[in-house]
């Protein structure tokens, strides 16, 4: 199945994740610029009403000093003229009123009072008082012209200017004082309405960052649900892929079961007919659908990933040189097969060398059957390069010139199962192969189709240092076949018998013994001469070094392995001639390839034992 | 028929168990004596009938073959044990190692190969499915599974690396063997085993493999 990877997370920064602090912070500003808003307001009312207050008081005493000197005058002259006590009485109590609320405002001066304008006044209305007084006595003594006269005097007049210019005086005084209280008001309000400006364009921006702020987390948590979406499709696709998995390993394991018995059978039936039967060909027809057979359950349990996978270095470009032969194979005549390295020698991947062949077997054969009247394959290698925020990748392309396929195809292509050939043709498990090993070695896989343009499989790997020069297909075959007479001298049985069978079949004829008495005994009976001998060092006692030279005195100088499991530098210097030290632990794999090298280096070189 | 290898079949699937015991009782030298459906009664029959080889399948139902596996190899200690398996994966091969098994075939094998097997375990052989062998790896007490990737370096001795080193930073054979007080012949029966263990032999690889394996500095 193909290992899904997971998303390395949303992009919401850190202070984006807590979007409740910023819509807290607005909205204290906000309740702030209100606040400062309602006391403006309140302030402005309660100046204004004060100063109307004053204002209306300052005018109704204006109005009082105005008016009552008027009536002073005027009852002053009828009590002169008609002599009616009555209006001796009004002329008093005018006069006291007047006097009353001039000189509670000098004691109880209001701001903005004119005090010296209104003792003025006081002074005045005595002085009036006098005058008055001396032309009632006079009107009194019956002399009432002259006391008219002296009413309408200069003395009199005297104090009628007083009393005017002195109420003009404290009127203006009071107009001016409510002048510069407004005036000072004024500024007062310029700069409320400065600071509340500002509190107002800091609020207003502060919500409107707090729109932006909303918007970018509207569209993280956007991303994130999709992105939720996506990984939740990806994970109920590797679901049912890895179900797929298992269900396609147990079918297999049966199947596999079944095929075993219908080989066997077939092949027992085919060993008792006589060698003219024409049944043995049916029969070997059977063997080889059930041949068949077995290669489509051995894709299903490579799919399901039971067959574990040895990841090292591969040489891509290897891997398609050494495998054009065998693609061909499955390639009819009518099918070109042409590989494209763009002059490079060698692509390095980190994989496994049976899976990569894989791939390129489904994929040319999925080509050949897009091609029923004939065509070219074409497989390339593009130069690697590096991707952005990748490492260095290499491109693959799997190209025919084949009938193509719908977009819809295209999207199913990769799933188990899925497949347009007739029924029989095709297991659908091809491509779902292909992904899952690309999967598996960090590659991607994309298809470009088009219905008669042909398809191009494009598989991009990351590309790694060059490896080990592995071995070739020829290469091992070599490796592995061996010739001659190999003495193995091991203590466990157990091991013995495998290094045995190992050395067997690679092509050796081996002679094993269990101890160094009796590996000597072996050398000196003298049945076999050995072309090579693999000693292990650890033999009981540790006479397994002592054992070699033993043998080299006898006159065996031919090759000779040692494994062991200590190793001390002093071994390697008593150790002379063809010996090689293989320190465990060692793979029977490599056991095997060097036995064959060190017994084909002493062919070719001619040495004698 | 007296002589010939007496062999226990144990496995789930009654056809495969069939097919194996008629092409084996078809052999000249070998004899059925038992089969088992599963390991549980493998363990009974096993002990009234005992068998030299016992053939058996991992993936049955019941009781852990291995299990049984260690059971029998307990009781008949000479007994061969081979497993069968559609699956070739390391628990099991690690799990067939420590009873001593003599074969652990994957069912793509044929049944001549099958047979083969009984022949050489009978006579102390193994034999063990390719994709199996290459996974074994010869250790001190015994032989296990293979640590997967590892790398031929492990194969060099302490000398032949500092040759290596040496080699990869472009130093003379010559001027080696005085550097380590040893003979030029020697020097180069070093470089020839550490060429043939690395299966590289050609000094400009051995120098990136060795600037890659950390042995020397570019």
């Amino acid at each position: 199945m193909a290992a899904h990877k997971l998303n390395p997370g949303l992009k919401v920064d850190g202070r984006g994740a807590r979007p409740g602090r910023w819509v807290l912070a607005a909205s204290v500003m906000t309740l702030v610029l209100f606040a400062l808003s309602a006391y403006y307001v309140e302030e402005t009312v309660q100046v204004g009403s004060s100063l109307t207050r004053a204002y209306l008081e300052g005018e109704a005493l204006r109005d009082l000093i105005d008016r009552r000197r008027q009536d002073l005058s005027l009852t002053a002259m009828m009590l002169v003229t008609t002599q009616d006590v009555s209006w001796m009485e009004r002329h008093h109590r005018i006069e006291r009123d007047l006097l009353a609320s001039v000189s509670t405002a000098i004691d109880n001066p209001q701001p903005g009072y004119d005090v010296e304008a209104l003792r003025d006044i006081r002074q005045a209305i005595h002085g009036l008082s006098r005058v008055e007084t001396d032309a009632y006595q006079m009107a009194g003594s019956g002399d009432a012209d002259r006391a008219l006269a002296l009413l309408s005097g200069g003395g009199y007049r005297i104090w009628t200017d007083q009393y005017t210019r002195s109420s003009q005086q404290f009127i203006s005084s009071f107009l001016a004082y409510l002048n510069s209280q407004i005036a000072a008001h004024q500024r007062e309000e310029f700069k409320s309405l400065g600071v509340a400006l500002a509190a107002v364009i800091f609020c207003l921006s502060m919500w409107i960052y707090l729109a932006q702020r909303v918007r970018k987390w509207s569209n993280a948590f956007r991303d994130e649900q999709e992105t939720r979406i996506r990984l939740e499709r990806e994970l109920m696709q590797a679901q049912k892929m890895e179900a797929v998995g298992r269900l396609a390993s147990g079918i297999a394991h049966d199947f596999s079961n079944l095929l075993t018995a219908i080989r066997g059978y077939a092949t027992l039936a085919r060993e008792r007919l006589t060698p003219d039967n024409p049944a043995r060909i049916s029969l070997a027809r059977v063997e080889e659908a059930a041949d068949h057979a077995d290669a489509i359950t051995r894709q299903l349990l490579m799919f399901s990933r039971d067959s574990v996978a040895e990841k090292k270095p591969v040489d891509l470009v290897r891997v398609l040189r050494e495998g054009a032969n065998w693609l061909q194979r499955v390639l009819p005549g009518t099918i070109r097969l042409k590989m494209d390295f763009r002059n490079q020698s060698h692509v390095w991947v980190y994989g496994d060398r049976s899976q990569l062949q894989q791939i390129f077997l489904n994929l040319v054969v999925n080509a050949r059957d897009a091609m029923p009247n004939g065509g070219e394959v074409t497989i390339s290698i593009d130069p690697p390069r590096q991707a952005p925020g990748h490492d260095q990748r290499v491109e693959v392309r799997v190209s025919d010139t084949g009938s193509g396929m719908e977009q819809s195809v295209v999207d199913q292509a990769v799933e188990p199962f899925f497949t347009t050939k007739k029924s029989g043709e095709g297991t659908g498990l091809g491509l779902s192969v292909v992904h899952g090993i690309v999967s598996d070695h960090g590659g991607d896989m994309r298809i470009d189709s088009s219905p008669g343009l042909g398809t191009t499989i494009l598989i991009s790997f990351p590309v790694t240092e060059a490896g080990e020069s592995e071995p070739g297909i020829q290469q091992q075959e070599v490796a592995g076949t061996g010739s001659g007479t190999v003495f193995v001298a091991q203590g466990d049985m157990y091991v013995r018998d495998i290094m045995v069978t190992a050395l067997e079949d690679t092509g050796f004829q081996v002679l094993p013994v269990e101890t160094c008495p009796a590996f000597r005994s072996l050398y000196q009976e003298g049945q076999a001469r050995p072309d090579l001998i693999v000693l292990d060092a650890d033999l009981p006692g540790g006479c397994g070094i002592n054992c070699l030279k033993k043998i080299r005195d006898y006159g065996y100088h031919g090759p000779a392995i040692l494994v062991t499991q200590e190793l001390s530098p002093d071994m390697e210097r008593l150790l002379d001639g063809d010996a090689m030290v293989l320190h465990k632990p060692v793979r029977i794999g490599d056991l095997r390839r060097l036995a064959a090298a060190m017994t084909r280096a002493r062919v070719e070189t001619g040495a004698v034992a | 028929m007296s002589g010939a290898i007496r062999v226990m079949l144990v496995d789930d699937h009654a056809l495969v168990r069939d097919v194996l015991a008629e092409h084996l009782a078809a052999q000249f030298d070998v004899e059925v004596v038992a089969t088992a459906p599963d390991a549980g009664a493998a363990l009974e029959l096993a002990q009234t009938h005992k068998p030299e080889v016992i053939l058996m399948d991992i993936d049955m139902p019941g009781m852990s073959v291995f299990d049984a596996a260690a059971t029998i190899r307990h009781a008949l200690p000479e007994v061969k044990l081979i497993f069968l398996s559609a699956y070739v994966n390391d628990q099991y091969i690690d799990q067939a190692l420590e009873v001593r098994a003599q074969g652990y075939l994957s069912k793509e094998e044929s049944v001549e190969v099958v047979v083969d097997a009984v022949r050489r375990a009978y006579r102390g052989g193994t034999r063990f499915s390719k994709s199996v062998s290459e996974r074994i790896v010869l250790e001190p007490g015994g032989v296990r599974l293979a640590a997967r990737g590892a790398s031929r370096l492990n194969l060099l001795t302490p000398r032949e690396r500092e040759i290596l080193g040496y080699l990869a930073a472009g130093m003379p054979k010559k001027e080696i063997a005085r550097l380590l007080d040893i003979s030029p012949k020697t020097v180069e029966k070093h470089c020839d085993h550490l060429m043939d263990k690395l299966d590289i032999h050609d000094r400009v690889k051995l120098a990136r493999y060795a600037i890659r394996e950390g042995l020397t500095q570019p």
